[in-house]
C-alpha cells in the first residue's frame, strides 16, 4: 500500500521531509514514526498506519510533501497484516493493493518478467514485483519523454526569455503546432501569473524574478527556502500587502511596574516559574482587549461581517533558530499570572527545540512581540492576519521625566500597536493603547477594577 | 575580487577555452587564456578536426580522380609530394588560422599567457612557462583543458610504428599495410586517409558494429563503401598484443576465439580520448570529477567550486568541439552575470568520412528503447536527383517525429555532404518545428536539401519522388 501523508492540521498543506526515521525492508509496525516533516511551524513524526515492510520510499530527504500525497510503499505480509487487521478491516489478505497493468507494464519494461510473466498475480509475493519497472511506468508521458533528450518545443531565444522572466517552461501551455511555445505564450504566462500573485488568495511572497547567478561581485551561494521562510514570508506579504496599518506609538512609564516586578518575582520563583515582563504584558493586553473588542476581531471581507471572539489567545513571538514562530497562550483571560508565566517558559523553551505541537501554534486573537530582550526597539510590528492588531514592545530606558516639579529618573519602555485601519479608527486605536499604558503603569488600579 | 588580477582566467586554449576568453572580454571582464602550448588553437586546431579535415579533403580528391574513370575520364594515378602536403597542412592551413586567433586575442585585449597552470586555491593559479613561474590571482576561472587520446596498457610498445591520432595526423609516411584499432569515428576518418593514400588498410573494432551507438541505418551505407575500399573490417575482435618486429608490428587478435598474428607497417591506435582532469591540482578546490575523470558541471558550466566553470571535452561527453564552443559562451555569460544555461536539445554529431554521417537530436534506438511514441520518416537517396547527377546514391536522410504532432525530434543524415546538411536538421529540432513546417519550407532543386523536405513529406502523405503503399 501506498502511504500517504495524511491530514495535518487546518491549513497545513504540506512540509518539508526533515528525516527519514527508517530505511527500505525495515518491518515497521503501527504508529510508528516514518519520517519527520517540517511545516509551517513545527516539526511533526509521520506515523506509520498500518504494520508492514517497507518497501519503497517514494520521497527523500528534503522534498516538499503535500498532505495526501503518497511518500513511501508499505508492504503487508502475510502474517503481518493478520496481526494489525484493526487498520485494514475488509481488506482480503490475498487482494494486495498496488494493481500491477501487466499489458502495458510488458510492454515499456520488457526486462522485467516477473510482472510481465505473471499476469494474474495469485499470491501475496505477486505484488514484490520489481517496484523500479513499476517507477517507470508510472512516470507521465512527457515526463518519461523529457528524460530522453526530448525536451520541452521552445526554440533557445525562447528558452532565453523564459530564464531571464524565471518561467519554468514545462509549465507553459505552447500555442503553435506540436505544443511549441512562442514568445507570446510566454508573456501571457506571466501575466497570469502576476494576476494571481497579485490577488489576494493563492499569494505566496516569493519574488520569482529572473533566476540571475553570478558571481561577479564576490562569491555567493544558494540554498533553498525552508519551509518554515516560505511560510513567514507569505504571511507577511499578504499581511503588508492587503491590511492598511496604522502604527501607534506610547510611552509607558513602567518605574512601578519594575518595582512591583522585583517584589514578587523571588516568590514566583519558589513556585518554579519566572515572572517576565512579558506576562504581565500578557495580562495588561487581555484586559485592554475586552475593554475595545474591535482589537480582538477578524475582518470578514466576503461576507462583509466583523468576527467579535469572545476568547483570547494571545501569541508570543518567540525567535528560534530557524526563524520566527509564534506559540499562542490559549484563554489567557482565565489564567493568573503564575499559570500564564508557567506556560510561557514552556512554550518558549519547546519552541526553540521545534518541539511545540501545531495546535499551541494556532488560534491567536492578538500577538505580542517583545524586542527588549534584544536592547532593541521601538518598531513597526506587522499584523497577524487573521488578527487586527499587534503590540510591539521595544527597550525600557531610564529617562530623565519632569514629575512633581523636578526631574526624575524613571524607566520608560516605547511601545508601539499597530492596528487595521480598515477595522479600528485612529481614535480607537488611541483609546486601546492609553488603556495599555494606563494599566502598565498602574497595574494595582486594573487589579481594582478600576 | 578586487585583488584579482582577472575576472576570468580560461585554462586551455581550444576551440572551447578561446570561445570563452572572447566572450569575457567582449562582455568587459578582465580575461587571461593560458595554455602551455605558444600556438593557440588547442587538439581541434593542432592535431584534431582541422589537420584531420585537411587530410580527409585531400583523400576526397584522390577518390573522386579515382571515381571519374566510370564518368570516361581518366586521371594518371597521382604523385604523392608528402612534404608538400605536410607543409601545406602546418603552414596554410593550421599556421593560418592559429595566427587567426592569436590576433583576435589580441583585439580584445585577451592576455594570452603561455605556461601549465595549476590550483593553489579556489582563487589562485600556479603558472608556470617558459617566461618562469607566477601566481595569478582570479576571480573566475574556466577549465577548458580538453581530452587526450588514451590506449589501453596492452598496446602501449614503445615504438613509433604505434601510432596514435597526433601521430598518425603528422603523415610520417604512407605504411603499404596499416592498422587502425577502433572503429569508432578516428578510426574511420583516418583509416578513410590513409587507404586514399595508398595505404592497405585493416580495420579491428572490439564491439559488433562500427560507430557503437550511431544509428545502424546510417551506418549501413557506410560500412558497405569501407568493405570495398578497406582491406578488411574485422568486428568483435580483439587485440591481444602488439609485438615490434624488425618487419613490422606484429598484432595478434582474437575472434570467435580464434587467434591470429599479422605483420603491419604501421598501427594506429584510436580506441577513445580521455579528459585532461589530472595536473591541475584540482584537490585544491572543491571541483569534483566523474568515475571516467569529467569534471562536473551543473547547467551554467559551474562546477561544486563556484568560482571554478568547465567546459568542452574536461566537461564530458560528447567530446566535440562545437559543443565547447557553446558551453564557453554559457559559462562566460554566466560569469558576467547573464541568463546563461547550457540547454541544447540537438548537439550535432559528425563522422567525416565518405560517405558522411551527421545526427542530432533524439535518434530511433534511444527514442524505441525509452519507449516513446514515434514515427520514422526515411528518404533513400537512391530517389534523389542530386545523388544521381554526383554518382553518390549510397546516401539515406531520417527523421524521427514525434507520432502525433509530428514533431521533428531528430535527423540523421548518411551521404556526401552529410555535414553540412545537418544544420538544417539541427535548426529544425531546437526551433520545435514540425514535420509539415520542414515539407512545407521550399528547398532548391536539385539539391541533397530536398532529402529533408521529401522524408518531411512522408509524415502527412507521400513524398514526391518515392511511392510505397504503406497506408
Amino acid at each position: 500500500m501506498k502511504v500517504e501523508l495524511p491530514f495535518l492540521a487546518e491549513g497545513v498543506e504540506g512540509g518539508d521531509v526533515v528525516q527519514v526515521l527508517v530505511h527500505e525492508g525495515d518491518q515497521v509496525s503501527e504508529g510508528q514514526s516514518l519520517i519527520e516533516i517540517e511545516t509551517d511551524k513545527a516539526t511533526v513524526p509521520v506515523p506509520a498506519p498500518a504494520g508492514g515492510k517497507v518497501a519503497r520510499f517514494l520521497v527523500r530527504r528534503g522534498d516538499h510533501l503535500k498532505v495526501g500525497q503518497a511518500f513511501v510503499e508499505l508492504e503487508h505480509q502475510g502474517t503481518e497484516a493478520q496481526a494489525s487487521k484493526s487498520t485494514a478491516p475488509e481488506q482480503p489478505a490475498t487482494a494486495p493493493a498496488p494493481q500491477p497493468k501487466p499489458a502495458t507494464e510488458a510492454r515499456h519494461a520488457p526486462s522485467s518478467p516477473a510482472a510481465a510473466a505473471d499476469p494474474a498475480p495469485a499470491s501475496p509475493d505477486a505484488t514484490s514485483a520489481p517496484p523500479t519497472s513499476r517507477a517507470s511506468h508510472d512516470m507521465p508521458e512527457a515526463e518519461r519523454f523529457h528524460a530522453i533528450g526530448a525536451t520541452i518545443p521552445a526554440p533557445p531565444s525562447i528558452r532565453r526569455l523564459a530564464r531571464e522572466l524565471g518561467v519554468d517552461l514545462s509549465q507553459v501551455k505552447g500555442s503553435e503546432a506540436g505544443g511549441r511555445i512562442t514568445a507570446e505564450d510566454v508573456k501571457a504566462f506571466v501575466r497570469e501569473r502576476t494576476r494571481r500573485t497579485a490577488s489576494a488568495s493563492n499569494r505566496n511572497g516569493e519574488d520569482r524574478g529572473g533566476n540571475v547567478f553570478s558571481t561577479i561581485y564576490g562569491t555567493e551561494r544558494r540554498e533553498a527556502i525552508p519551509s518554515l521562510r516560505r511560510k513567514i514570508a507569505a504571511t507577511v506579504t499578504q499581511a503588508w500587502t492587503t491590511i492598511p496599518h496604522v502604527h501607534q506609538f506610547q510611552d509607558a512609564d513602567i518605574t512601578d511596574l519594575l518595582d512591583l516586578h522585583q517584589r514578587y518575582a523571588p516568590q514566583f520563583k519558589q513556585k518554579g516559574a519566572t515572572l517576565t515582563l512579558t506576562s504581565l504584558f500578557l495580562k495588561a493586553v487581555t484586559h485592554a482587549l475586552k475593554l475595545y473588542p474591535q482589537f480582538n476581531a477578524t475582518l470578514d471581507l466576503t461576507n462583509g461581517e466583523v468576527i467579535y471572539k469572545d476568547y483570547y489567545n494571545i501569541g508570543v513571538a518567540v525567535d528560534t533558530p530557524a526563524g520566527l514562530i509564534v506559540p499562542v497562550v490559549h484563554n489567557a483571560d482565565q489564567k493568573d499570572l503564575l499559570q500564564i508565566s508557567l506556560e510561557l517558559a514552556d512554550l518558549a523553551e519547546r519552541t526553540r527545540k521545534r518541539e511545540i505541537k501545531l495546535e499551541e501554534l494556532r488560534g491567536a486573537t492578538f500577538t505580542v512581540s517583545n524586542m527588549g530582550g534584544l536592547g532593541a526597539g521601538p518598531f513597526t510590528p506587522i499584523i497577524y492576519p487573521p488578527q487586527v492588531a499587534i503590540l510591539g514592545v521595544g527597550k525600557g530606558r531610564r529617562t530623565p521625566v519632569y514629575r512633581d516639579g523636578q526631574l526624575v529618573p524613571r524607566m520608560v519602555l516605547q511601545l508601539c500597536v499597530a492596528y487595521d485601519h480598515r477595522l479600528i479608527d485612529g481614535a480607537d486605536g488611541a483609546r486601546f493603547t492609553n488603556e495599555l499604558v494606563k494599566v502598565l503603569e498602574d497595574f494595582q488600579a486594573m487589579f481594582l477594577g478600576l | 575580487m578586487a585583488d584579482a588580477q582577472y575576472d576570468v582566467a580560461v585554462i586551455g586554449a581550444g576551440p572551447g577555452g578561446y570561445a570563452a576568453a572572447f566572450q569575457a572580454a567582449d562582455l568587459g571582464l578582465r580575461t587571461a587564456l593560458i595554455d602551455d602550448e605558444p600556438q593557440l588553437g588547442g587538439v581541434c586546431l593542432l592535431r584534431g578536426c582541422i589537420p584531420s579535415k585537411a587530410l580527409l579533403h585531400v583523400a576526397r580528391l584522390i577518390t573522386e580522380a579515382e571515381e571519374a574513370k566510370s564518368w570516361g575520364i581518366q586521371f594518371e594515378k597521382p604523385a604523392l609530394d608528402l612534404a608538400a602536403l605536410r607543409q601545406r597542412v602546418k603552414t596554410a592551413i593550421i599556421g593560418k588560422l592559429t595566427k587567426g586567433v592569436q590576433t583576435l586575442a589580441n583585439s580584445r585585449k585577451v592576455d594570452v599567457i603561455q605556461g601549465r597552470a595549476s590550483f593553489k586555491n579556489a582563487t589562485t593559479l600556479a603558472v608556470s612557462g617558459p617566461n618562469g613561474a607566477r601566481d595569478l590571482a582570479f576571480a573566475h576561472a574556466i577549465l577548458a583543458t580538453g581530452s587526450r587520446p588514451s590506449s589501453p596498457a596492452s598496446l602501449r610498445i614503445d615504438d613509433p610504428r604505434v601510432m596514435d591520432s597526433t601521430s598518425a595526423l603528422e603523415l610520417p609516411d604512407i605504411p603499404t599495410r596499416l592498422l587502425v584499432i577502433g572503429g569508432g569515428y578516428i578510426g574511420l576518418e583516418l583509416g578513410t586517409v590513409y587507404q586514399a593514400l595508398g595505404s592497405e588498410v585493416t580495420l579491428l573494432e572490439a564491439l559488433p558494429r562500427l560507430l557503437t551507438g550511431v544509428d545502424a541505418d546510417l551506418v549501413r551505407p557506410l560500412q558497405q563503401r569501407m568493405q570495398r575500399r578497406f582491406k578488411a573490417i574485422r568486428l568483435d575482435t580483439k587485440v591481444e598484443k602488439l609485438e615490434a618486429r624488425k618487419e613490422g608490428i606484429a598484432a595478434t587478435f582474437t575472434s570467435d576465439g580464434a587467434s591470429t598474428t599479422e605483420i603491419f607497417d604501421r598501427v594506429l591506435v584510436a580506441v577513445g580520448r580521455r579528459p585532461n582532469s589530472e595536473h591541475l591540482a584540482l584537490e585544491h578546490t572543491k571541483v569534483a570529477l566523474s568515475p571516467q575523470g569529467f569534471v562536473q558541471v551543473d547547467p551554467q558550466r559551474r562546477t561544486a567550486e563556484p568560482t571554478i566553470f568547465a567546459i568542452g571535452d574536461v566537461a564530458g561527453e560528447p567530446m566535440l568541439a562545437h559543443k565547447a564552443t557553446h558551453e564557453g559562451l554559457v559559462a562566460a555569460r554566466v560569469i558576467a552575470g547573464q541568463h546563461g544555461a547550457f540547454d541544447a536539445v540537438a548537439i550535432p554529431a559528425v563522422v567525416f568520412t565518405d560517405p558522411e554521417i551527421a545526427w542530432c537530436g533524439l535518434m530511433e534506438e534511444a527514442a524505441k528503447a525509452a519507449g516513446s511514441a514515434v514515427t520514422i520518416a526515411r528518404f533513400p537517396w537512391a530517389a534523389s536527383g542530386r545523388a544521381t547527377t554526383l554518382g553518390r546514391t549510397d546516401g539515406l536522410t531520417k527523421l524521427v517525429l514525434e507520432a502525433d504532432s509530428g514533431r521533428i525530434l531528430g535527423v540523421g543524415i548518411c551521404g556526401i555532404g552529410a555535414g553540412e546538411l545537418i544544420a538544417e536538421g539541427v535548426l529544425a529540432v531546437e526551433m520545435g518545428a514540425v514535420a509539415e513546417d520542414m515539407a512545407a519550407a521550399i528547398h532548391a532543386h536539385p539539391t541533397l536539401s530536398e532529402t529533408l523536405m521529401e522524408a518531411a513529406e512522408s509524415f502527412h502523405g507521400h513524398p514526391t519522388h518515392i511511392y510505397t503503399s504503406k497506408r
